[in-house]
């Protein structure tokens, strides 16, 4: 690649005739080729006019044989100051204007410039750029432009296809303003001095009516299509300067954002390689989307096109395919082979943001799937093809994902505008609540902190009576919730819930239960004198809606079969659980006679009266995995009979009290008794989603100073977290992690990261794992207060690192809490320590061997039942077993090459 | 071989000299002669490389097909379309061609008849055009 010959000649011109400062030469090649040459030297003082063109000529030809050489205006320096000349205002030296400079910058890596400091452009320009024509390109740029006005932003698309322009046409642009860009160039490009040029630029564009935008969108068209168009642009040169320093693009962006202040220009470019691709490309864009379609030539020439762009290391760029006739899986293949290939190219230029030792591929979106659906295509579309202007009704969503990519980037620009203010952005994060929902604890105010789950509906209905779920999952916060914060409860329901009574059947809620010691005497003698779990629960039942003065016996005649059921509980202690309580119950689940007594106090005392009062009751049960925690005969026999209460209370159509029974999944699962599926249909799961969970997230931090800034950059009211949609969620929370984890096109969502992190092999999200990630990441995040900001990522609170080490807390507490949850597989999980988190069946097994055979004699089975608890899942793809990520860290095991 | 490039240099000191002295009749008559040189000049640059700087006549083919536009600047222009075009749509260099075509309603090459000085005003606003008229063509010279 050899040097720039103008450089070259311009250099050894000067050496000859420019002594003094006063002296000076200009080189100008005009697009006509013709090379014009001004020297002003005392070098020419003796020599006449013709002896100096002799001098000049000669040399001329040595160096540029090819070039006819245009005017030539050689004079001395009295001649030129009479002639008042005067040399042209260098621009800018190190700036990049044309396709040559970025080529020769592009392969002289060695002598590139320092790039100046980037300011955030204000308008952005984005530019829509193709190498062949009649890819749709321009029509891209119609609909995504009017998607942009809709949603609320102004606007301007300007016409820089100066040589095959079309862009008013495609929007159908009426009326046409009466001149165009090129008429606004041509003006301003051979305008005297002095002179104030005529067409302003309130004459250039026109508006498109968008409906139903809250934006606006206007259109700078190239020109009125005539002859005087086709002369004028004939003669205009990309490159010129006005006014000494300014460029045509420079001037016309001040001028329209004068005019207008748009939030957003998007160019649409002359394609390949020539002076107007340049400009759009090269001068004008901070953005620029390339289209192409999927064949050969557009591959290489993008190829070609991207080795020059290199150099512009503040263009983002983007690709789109398009046409795409064939969007089946094997046409899509291709695309993503060109994209693979495409992405290699750009690889070498990904900025280096905290270049950790640990380059974590998890931060990549390497699922296959995923990238496919991340690659834009915009498919072939018969009404498009037809069409004869645009935006086409109906077709808006092929391109709402370009439209997307430019809001993304203006989101992440106003959050970094806004939290580069470092002060704010310290006190905002020491600010930071993230406070573990204990429901159990009156003092949090549940109304703020509560985050229902998308099942939340489902449990307020009527037939659901079993609740199961992980621990961790939230099953005791809603006990809770109902059970203290009746209020909150209430709005919550919207009012389903207003005639209803809650009572906690069995729970934490009472200051004092039955639990472990007792039930096993209970079992005990229910065995011995031929008593059922099924009677027990119903008198336990029947107590406890007496000690809540939910009923009473009524007196005379009606009172009269109840006497004796009256007698054993009348005097039992209301607070507290005691010896006489359990004494008591063992009485009504034993004793015949009373065993039928109690059923009908139920159905009568209970159900009658409560419907009698248009009230619904509700019995809460939690804590059931606390106190039977050993599979075994109590447990099995006792929650079977608590399930049997509730079938033959159906079945008796005691329609007004109703079961909501908290219970641990995995036991569920090992219960089997007859009729077990009469609960299938009557029960939830209670999961986290990935948008409940992100509420959440974002419930938590609205509690602080954050909220300023969510209300300044992305607003959504705490009242309105429940209702709005996963896009406006992920939005505010951006604020907080920002939306990739890492720059570059390839790295994954921090939102999608952190949901992911936080979800075991099972599916199964832990809410409070979050606040304690969370929690972490603020301490960490405030441990880099005061050291320099070269690493930092400004357009979030909390960065990367720090959410990793939230996470690493995370999972230790979630280890914990599993080492609690099944206290005989401690030893194994100890065993793990050092381990792959991606272990073949052998290493696995050899594991099992030595910590867990005790526990679970078969192999197979002590899979299965760490699958089903999440904490590993069999990877088909790798023939491995991949332990969840929430335990990873806690276990000590070794996370690479496991992705 | 024509240069006219030269002959502008001189013609505009010839020019100069003259308005310098007040002798302004003869300014007026030797500035329309500048623009004339340069227009010429101009055109000639524009010329391919292997035709001659010489007008065409019916005896003489220098490997172009422009013949001498005599003192008419619309003539001249209609042998450079570029420049032309630059000119016909700025209306202020239009205004400023006219003033030296034909300064006080007389074109400039039969100034050299006229016995009436002009009076300043006019002066003033032909002296005016005439420099921001040289001026453009220098810029525009280098760039077309």
């Amino acid at each position: 690649m050899h040097e720039n010959w103008q450089v070259s000649l311009k250099q050894h011109i000067t050496k000859q005739y420019v002594r003094n400062s006063p002296e000076w030469v200009d080189l100008n090649i005009s697009t006509s080729g013709l090379l014009n040459l001004t020297i002003v030297s005392d070098r020419f003082v003796s020599l006449s006019r013709p002896q100096r063109k002799e001098q000049i000529s000669s040399l001329l030809q040595s160096y540029v044989p090819h070039l006819s050489p245009g005017f030539l205006s050689l004079y001395t320096l009295q001649e030129s100051e009479s002639l008042n000349l005067s040399p042209p205002q260098v621009f800018n030296v190190a700036s990049l204007n044309t396709w040559q400079d970025l080529a020769i910058q592009a392969a002289n890596p060695q002598n590139q410039y320092p790039e100046p400091q980037h300011e955030p452009q204000i308008p952005r320009t984005v530019t829509f750029y193709s190498f062949k024509g009649g890819v749709g390109r321009t029509t891209a740029l119609t609909h995504v432009a009017s998607i942009l006005a809709m949603r609320g932003l102004k606007v301007v698309a300007v016409d820089l296809d100066l040589e095959a322009p079309g862009l008013s046409t495609a929007f159908n642009l009426k009326p046409q303003p009466k001149y165009g860009i090129v008429d606004y160039f041509y003006e301003r490009s051979y305008l005297p001095e002095g002179v104030e040029p005529s067409i302003s630029i309130a004459e250039i564009f026109g508006e498109v009516r968008v409906p139903n935008a809250t934006g606006r969108l206007f259109v700078v068209p190239a020109g009125c299509l005539n002859l005087d168009y086709v002369s004028k642009v004939d003669d205009l040169q990309a490159t010129t300067i006005i006014d000494g320093n300014k460029s045509l693009w420079s001037i016309f962006k001040e001028q329209i954002k004068e005019q207008l202040n748009p939030d957003i220009l998007l160019v649409d470019s002359r394609t390949g390689i020539n002076q107007w691709g340049a400009l759009s490309l090269i001068q004008a864009a901070d953005e620029a989307i390339i289209f192409l379609f999927p064949n050969e030539q557009n591959k290489q020439g993008i190829e070609l096109l991207l080795q020059s762009l290199k150099s512009l290391k503040n263009l983002s760029i983007n690709f789109v395919f398009s046409p795409v006739p064939d969007i089946t899986k094997t046409g899509l293949s291709k695309v993503k082979n060109i994209w693979d290939s495409l992405q290699k190219k750009i690889q070498t230029t990904n900025e280096n943001y905290e270049a950790e030792a640990d380059e974590d591929e998890s931060d990549l979106d390497n699922d296959r799937t995923a990238l496919i659906e991340d690659i834009l295509v915009v498919p072939y579309l018969v009404p498009i093809a037809l069409a004869d202007s645009y935006p086409v009704p109906g077709m808006q969503d092929y391109y709402t994902k370009i439209a997307n990519l430019i809001d993304e980037t203006t989101d992440k620009l106003k959050r970094s505008t806004v939290l580069s203010n470092i002060d704010q952005r310290w006190k905002i994060i020491e600010s930071l609540q993230f406070p573990e929902v204990n429901a159990a604890d009156n003092r949090q105010d549940l109304s703020l902190l509560f985050q229902r789950t998308t099942d939340f509906e489902r449990f307020l209905d009527d037939t659901t009576c079993l609740i199961r779920g992980r621990k961790g999952t939230g099953k005791t916060a809603l006990y809770w919730l109902f059970l203290q914060h009746k209020t909150v409860a209430h709005k919550l329901a919207h009012g389903r819930l207003d005639n209803t009574i809650f009572l906690s059947a069995h729970g934490r809620f009472q200051e004092s239960r039955p639990s472990r010691d007792e039930f096993q005497i209970i079992h005990q003698t229910l065995q011995q004198d031929g008593g059922t779990w099924e009677a027990f629960w119903r008198a336990y039942l029947l107590l406890r809606c007496y000690q809540e003065d939910l009923f009473k016996f009524p007196q005379g005649k009606k009172g009269a079969k109840f006497t004796e059921l009256k007698t054993t509980i009348d005097n039992l202690p209301r607070e507290g659980w005691l010896s006489e309580c359990t004494q008591a119950l063992l009485e009504l689940s034993t004793n015949s006679q009373l065993r039928l007594i109690v059923k009908d106090a139920v159905s009568i005392l209970l159900n009658e009266e409560t419907r009698n009062n248009s009230q619904k009751l509700w019995f809460l049960y939690d804590d059931l995995d606390e106190d039977f925690p050993e599979a075994g005969e109590v447990r099995k026999q006792a929650l079977t009979g608590l399930f049997q209460l509730v079938q033959s209370c159906d079945a008796n159509r005691l329609t007004e009290i109703r079961f909501k029974i908290f219970l641990r999944e995995d036991i569920w699962n090992r219960l089997s008794f007859d009729n077990k599926s009469h609960f299938t249909g009557r029960d939830i799961l209670l999961q986290w989603t990935r948008i409940d969970f992100l509420r959440l997230a974002l419930r938590q931090a609205i509690q602080s100073d954050f909220k300023d800034l969510v209300d300044r950059i992305s607003p959504v009211a705490v009242e309105s977290i429940d209702l709005a949609n996963e896009d406006a969620i992920d939005k505010a929370l951006e604020i907080l992690w920002g939306s990739h984890r890492r720059g570059g096109n390839r790295s994954k969502k921090v939102s999608r990261w952190v949901y992911e992190r936080l979800t075991d092999s099972s599916g199964t999200t832990f809410p409070r794992s979050l606040s304690i990630l969370l929690k972490e990441a603020k301490e960490q995040e405030l441990t880099y207060k005061g050291q320099s900001s070269s690493k930092f990522r400004e357009d979030r609170l909390l960065q990367s690192k720090s959410l990793e080490l939230g996470l690493k807390k995370a999972s230790e507490k979630r280890c914990e809490e599993i080492k609690e949850e099944y206290p005989h597989l401690i030893n194994f999980f100890e065993a793990l320590n050092g381990k792959s988190a991606l272990l073949e069946k052998e290493q696995l097994q050899a594991i099992w061997q030595n910590s867990a055979f005790s526990i679970i004699e078969n192999f197979e089975e002590f899979a299965s039942f760490l699958g089903e608890i999440g904490i590993l899942e069999w990877r088909e793809k790798d023939q491995r077993y991949k332990f969840a990520d929430i335990y990873v860290y806690g276990f000590k095991m070794d996370r690479r090459g496991a992705v | 071989m024509e240069d006219y490039q030269s002959a502008f240099i001189e013609r505009h000191i010839d020019t100069q000299t003259l308005s310098q002295s007040g002798r302004k009749v003869a300014a007026m008559h030797f500035g329309g002669v500048t623009i004339e040189c340069l227009l010429k000049a101009i055109i000639f640059a524009s010329l391919p490389r292997g035709a001659t700087q010489e007008w065409m006549t019916e005896s003489y083919d220098p490997g172009h097909t422009f013949t001498n536009p005599g003192h008419s600047y619309i003539e001249a222009l209609r042998r450079h379309n570029r420049l032309r075009s630059r000119i016909y749509n700025s209306p202020q260099v239009r205004k400023w061609l006219d003033e030296v075509e034909n300064p006080i309603g007389q074109h400039f090459i039969n100034m050299r008849y006229s016995g009436v000085e002009p009076d300043d005003p006019n002066y003033k606003r032909w002296l005016n055009a005439y420099q921001s008229l040289k001026e453009w063509l220098l810029k525009q010279a280098t760039q077309l």
